[in-house]
């Protein structure tokens, strides 16, 4: 009986600990007045991370898993626990697609650069780094079509002088919504 | 000449010169010297592969162009069709076990991890880490998995779902599992495709088994889900490193879109070394198919 009322009373505290989560992050929402789309309040809300097999069984179901072997050792119940527990979205089914913009190191907007700023690559130059060019070859054929290393790596040398001569920049995604977390 | 110059460079190779002091680890320091000034001017740069390699992630100084390439080439190695595979540039052969291990607990969550008593620790330790059930097999006296032991332990628990590791080469006496004897055994008790995962830990001799006459043949052409094998042992990279591969599909289970990367996380570590991609990318393209069976036989 004492196991029932406090299972209950944990289920009832989780649920109002969620609303309350919910709620405050509405209010921050209001207040900074963010446009969130459906899809993005969504994966914010929903933002439970999910460990697999890895959750640790619940206390009152240990003792029935001792009394079964062969029974799943983990605790993988059906599909759609799995789904409330995954925080990434199912409407992202192209993960190439980019929801954020990127930070101004990745793009090279040189905001900040001095007279260090290094001209960026010319069409021959990002030619050379391109998948077909840096590919390795199997067929002494194929060796033949292909630049030499030392070609590669001199346009690869001023990618990366360019990329580096503001900040090495930490890639952070600045439309990144800290205050859903 | 070089010697010279080896002098002025690095106080380490300096000793290695001196007749007194000459032993095998300065001899390879000598050698990676040689083999790969060319990317030493690199080591001033910050490259940190971050992410999915073949998903641009808003880090810019990279080296994902050459780390794709590098698994571009060892799935034709190990027989992968196009768009059917994913990889990545590990630390280290323990690191694409770990990932190998991951994946296959990830499709078979109730499965048992069959794997060989002389088998690499980390194999284990996968196993430890994820909470799965494992069973250490007896060996050989040569040291390849007892298969009758590895069969009566597959038929004790025929409920649940199989996954192997597959030693291809075992740290201490280099045995090789025999792949198809155990794809055998599994036909013999009849464990369907979907009832079975198997990860081969190829750490030395996964990439010179393609090139050995007579040597049993791993690809992906017959029913095993992911390989690693190490990039500083057969390749000689000068840092630790190695390489996972695996079938696409079953990445997607473990795949977590990070907003802040602007990419996705399907790798076990976070920040990657992109100069160990840029020197596996190197010596790959400097020996090609040729030199690597030159070093082989």
């Amino acid at each position: 009986m004492r196991a029932i009322i406090n299972s209950s009373s944990r289920i009832a505290a989780r649920a109002a600990a969620r609303r309350s989560q919910t709620t405050i992050g509405i209010n921050n929402c209001n207040k900074n007045n963010l446009l969130i789309d459906q899809r993005t309040s969504s994966a914010i809300f929903n933002n439970t991370y999910r460990f697999k097999a890895s959750v640790p069984l619940p206390e009152d179901e240990e003792d029935d898993t001792n009394n079964t072997p062969h029974v799943s050792s983990s605790n993988h119940e059906d599909e759609d626990t799995v789904r409330i527990d995954n925080n990434t979205s199912d409407i992202i089914e192209d993960y190439t697609t980019k929801a954020g913009t990127p930070s101004p190191w990745a793009v090279f907007d040189a905001w900040g650069a001095g007279e260090g700023i290094v001209e960026p690559l010319s069409a021959e130059e990002e030619d050379m780094l391109s998948p077909d060019m840096v590919r390795i070859p199997t067929t002494e054929e194929e060796s033949s079509t292909l630049p030499d290393e030392s070609s590669i790596l001199s346009s690869y040398d001023k990618l990366l002088k360019r990329k580096s001569s503001v900040h090495f920049g930490y890639p952070y995604n600045l439309m990144y919504n800290h205050e859903g977390e | 000449m070089k010697c010279v110059q080896l002098e002025k460079r690095c106080n380490v190779v300096y000793c290695a010169i001196s007749p007194n002091f000459i032993n095998c680890s300065h001899l390879v320091l000598i050698l990676s010297y040689v083999i790969y000034k060319e990317l030493y001017e690199f080591m001033k740069y910050s490259i940190n592969n971050l992410g999915d390699p073949f998903i641009t992630s808003n880090y810019g100084v990279h080296s994902r162009q050459f780390e794709c390439s590098v698994i571009d080439f060892f799935a034709d190695l190990w027989k992968m069709e196009k768009d059917s595979y994913w990889g990545y540039v590990t630390t280290c052969g323990t690191e694409g076990n770990l990932h190998g291990i991951l994946l296959a607990r990830e499709c078979h969550p109730d499965g048992i991890l069959y794997s060989s008593r002389e088998t690499h620790y980390s194999i284990f330790k996968a196993a430890r880490y994820y909470r799965m059930d494992a069973k250490a097999i007896p060996t050989l006296p040569m040291g390849e998995i007892d298969y009758d032991a590895l069969a009566s332990e597959i038929a004790k628990n025929r409920d649940r779902p199989v996954i192997i590791n597959v030693n291809i080469g075992t740290t201490v006496k280099g045995a090789v599992d025999n792949l198809d004897r155990i794809l055998r055994i599994l036909k013999t008790l009849d464990i369907p495709r979907e009832r079975f995962h198997i990860h081969c830990d190829g750490a030395l001799f996964a990439m010179m088994m393609p090139f050995v006459d007579w040597a049993p043949e791993i690809s992906f052409e017959k029913p095993i889900d992911s390989i690693a094998v190490s990039g500083h042992k057969m390749l000689g990279c000068p840092m630790p490193c190695g390489i996972a591969l695996s079938r696409k599909e079953h990445v997607k289970k473990v795949e977590q879109r990070i907003d802040y990367l602007n990419s996705v996380d399907t790798t076990i570590m976070g920040s990657r070394n992109g100069q160990a991609a840029l020197y596996l990318w190197y010596s790959l393209r400097k020996k090609g198919i040729a030199g690597i069976k030159r070093d082989v036989v």
